[in-house]
């Protein structure tokens, strides 16, 4: 027997907030400027699961270009495994889109900023994590935390 | 990270599945919030526009709908 969602169609013209995971790791390869920034905060990248449309929405923002990639619920394990295995440090944020301008920087930390829709003046994905923590962000993975990747406190 | 298109990991740790369900789980409810807070914002707009404050006297006129002057 079929179920009825009792649930009212929403306008999917209307911009909602939703819930990101946000993934800081080492940028692609080994460019000059990374020796600048702090090891395993070298690069940011995002996803979410778009509950209307039942697809995880990636996007990460390289040199090469922007990539936005689309998976079903089942597609999405291994690039979820490589994320978790490959991130230093994942965090879940709230989008906002209280922007009142587009942000400066052109680089990974400039998208994501625009993506999430905050302000902040961080321009390096270690300040932009740092921000996000001091906002309110939860904590999905990160080492030296007392928490596991599940959440669950850690036994010592 | 690793490769932009097609990730190095075919296989998932049950652990990650299941952060990955739990997550999707959070999403939805998250969704469903929003998709009220939406309606909620519509219908107050809705009512303002042709609710009850029109029948006791809008339309910019001051004159009362409900038949007194």
């Amino acid at each position: 027997m079929p179920l009825v969602q009792l649930v009212p169609k929403r306008d999917p013209d209307v911009v909602i907030d939703r819930l990101w995971l946000v993934f800081f790791g080492e940028a692609e390869g080994e460019p000059w400027w990374s020796r600048f920034l702090t090891p395993g905060c070298r690069h940011v990248a995002a996803c979410a699961w778009f509950a209307d449309q039942q697809r995880w929405v990636y996007f990460n923002p390289t040199r090469r270009g922007t990539v936005i990639l689309l998976y079903r619920e089942d597609e999405f394990g291994g690039r979820m495994q490589q994320l978790i295995d490959t991130s230093s440090c994942c965090l879940r944020v709230r989008s906002t889109l209280t922007r009142g301008a587009t942000p400066f920087g052109w680089w990974c930390t400039g998208a994501i900023k625009a993506l999430l829709g905050i302000r902040s003046r961080a321009l390096s994905p270690r300040a932009l994590r740092d921000h996000l923590l001091r906002e309110g962000a939860e904590i999905v993975l990160m080492p030296g935390t007392d928490r596991s990747i599940n959440g669950e406190p850690v036994q010592t | 990270m690793a490769s932009l298109f097609k990730p190095d990991v075919p296989q998932q740790d049950p652990k990650v599945a299941q952060q990955q369900k739990d997550e999707q789980a959070r999403a939805e409810a998250a969704n469903t919030r929003a998709t009220q807070d939406q309606l909620t914002q519509e219908t107050l707009l809705r009512g303002r526009r042709n609710g009850i404050r029109s029948l006791l006297g809008s339309f910019g006129s001051g004159q009362s709908l409900l038949g007194s002057s």
